[in-house]
């Protein structure tokens, strides 16, 4: 019994110890913020999320193709999220999908994938991923059509580069909870 | 419903391109060529990045032309520079052209970079001489990595990492203000890259190792930042491989002997005096006091960039007179004459 009533004592000095944790100054939130700011940047269009509401499913269809082809290929973890954001900036841009939906997404990991990767996806890869449904020469041209629409600006900010700063803020509570419960 | 185009937008550039005349090459990186080129409406020079094409780097060049499009590394430098747009430290891009395969960035001409701070001479020379030489002023060296540190602030603080800061790659406008270039790209998420990064008199020595990817922070870019100061003070490159004895020395063996604790597992058997290494730096309390915080081996324990750029101190040595600035151009000039006479 008194084994819980000290973790219970450990857990109340650990919640006082995580709002220390949240300091601006010491933790990561000066950066958290910053990224939250540039965020704002790699948004789609408001018009192109109400469009989208209307008519989720065939966003959703590319978006779980591009999930699959990600994992097929063993792409870091980077390269789905970024894709994804590409692939909403594009549509947000131009407003209509292309002749080939799948050459669009293709597309957009390919160039995530140059982004975030040493070892890169080639383009024959995702031909294949898509049953030749396009040409590795149509992929090389959506390529451009894309960095061109996005003005090259492709290095948006996604999930993954938060969780650095979050998983450093849960680090430091768990160190706090050792040494309380070594005292 | 239609297929979007590329070839309105390639035409166009190419008729754009027309407009300016190459001129000399002023240099030539890990990825392209760097052409001077004059504007002929206007007059105005401008330097002209051309990455080279992937048939012209690669054996196979069909195949690999085939499947590999644009460059990854054209991809990450430009999307970087649009990330950073804006920043008075960091090179802006006025135009981009592209002609087939190749890619080619226009962007302002700076007339010089940092390499000055090597071929010149430390601070200390004109003691040692009878004669007065010219020196590059510690205001130089405080203004310049000042400058650069807030593009570093800046690009950190947007998990971008430099990749590749040298003295190569920092460029000097006319009036010596700061412009770093040549940006590789890594937001912090996408940490498993190669570890082939940074020239090396210039790399981390966590870098160093086998060829395995590793995880590296933004504490990289501060080593960097760290050897130009040495190298500014001392007048040549503090970590170039050099022969001693019967052999040669490495990079890493030098940082090793010279800067790693003794309680750190790759402490070596007999390290080598700092003051022999770095003898400028360590005379000037100042300048011993940042660079010693850059050039720490553990890669935790490095002074960030927002935190050098609190350093009240150094951030009031990095005021330049008018003196100062002469003197540094005067410098650079020379060195660029005598360059030149070189070649002929």
């Amino acid at each position: 019994q008194s084994q819980t009533e000290s973790r219970a004592q450990s857990q109340g000095a650990a919640s006082s110890q995580l709002r220390a944790a949240w300091d601006p100054t010491v933790s990561g939130h000066r950066v958290i913020q910053r990224l939250l700011h540039v965020e704002e940047r790699y948004m789609p269009s408001m018009l192109y999320i109400t469009l989208i509401q209307r008519d989720p499913e065939r966003r959703e269809e590319l978006a779980k193709w591009a999930l699959e082809v990600c994992c097929e290929c063993g792409c870091d973890e980077t390269v789905f999220p970024l894709s994804v954001s590409l692939l909403d900036r594009f549509l947000s841009a131009s407003l209509s999908i292309p002749v080939s939906p799948y050459c669009l997404a293709a597309g957009c990991i390919l160039i995530a994938s140059k982004l975030t990767e040493c070892d890169n996806v080639t383009a024959d890869t995702l031909c294949a991923a898509a049953e030749y449904s396009f040409h590795p020469s149509n992929l090389r041209e959506m390529e451009r059509v894309i960095l061109a629409t996005l003005r090259w600006d492709t290095a948006a900010v996604t999930p993954q580069d938060f969780l650095p700063h979050f998983l450093a803020c849960v680090e430091e509570r768990e160190d706090g909870d050792r040494s309380d419960s070594e005292r | 419903l239609q297929t979007p185009s590329c070839e309105k937008n390639t035409s166009r550039s190419l008729t754009q391109m027309e407009n300016y005349l190459k001129g000399s090459i002023i240099g030539r990186g890990t990825y392209g060529i760097v052409y001077k080129v004059t504007c002929l409406k206007t007059g105005k020079v401008f330097a002209l990045k051309c990455h080279r094409s992937p048939v012209l780097r690669d054996e196979d060049t069909e195949q690999k032309d085939a499947t590999i499009g644009v460059e990854d590394a054209t991809v990450r430098e430009l999307s970087c520079l649009s990330a950073l747009r804006g920043h008075p430290n960091v090179i802006q891009i006025h135009d981009l052209f592209i002609d087939g395969e190749n890619i080619a960035m226009l962007m302002p001409y700076a007339p010089y970079t940092l390499t000055v701070i090597h071929n010149g001479h430390g601070l200390k020379v004109n003691y040692d001489h009878g004669k007065a030489l010219q020196v590059i002023p510690l205001s130089f060296v405080a203004h310049f990595s000042v400058q650069v540190a807030n593009a570093l602030s800046y690009m950190h603080g947007r998990n971008i990492i430099h990749r590749d800061l040298t003295p190569r790659n920092v460029l000097l406008t006319k009036d010596l203000t700061v412009k770093v270039a040549d940006m590789g790209l890594a937001r912090q998420s996408s940490k498993r890259m190669s570890p082939n990064v940074v020239t090396e008199p210039y790399r981390a020595p966590e870098l160093f190792g086998d060829n395995s990817p590793k995880d590296y922070t933004c504490a990289i870019d501060m080593w960097s930042l760290g050897v130009m100061i040495a190298d500014a003070m001392e007048g040549k490159v503090v970590f170039a491989e050099r022969e001693k004895g019967s052999g040669t020395v490495s990079t890493y063996d030098i940082i090793v002997k010279t800067l790693c604790p003794r309680n750190h597992v790759k402490a070596p058997v007999t390290s080598w005096d700092i003051d022999d290494v770095m003898p400028n730096v360590m005379e000037c309390t100042l300048v011993k006091r940042i660079v010693l915080q850059l050039l720490t081996f553990r890669e935790n324990e490095r002074l960030l960039a927002h935190e050098l750029l609190q350093d009240q101190e150094w951030v009031q040595a990095a005021h330049m007179t008018e003196e100062d600035k002469n003197m540094v151009i005067h410098q650079i000039q020379q060195q660029q004459l005598r360059q030149a006479s070189k070649r002929f």
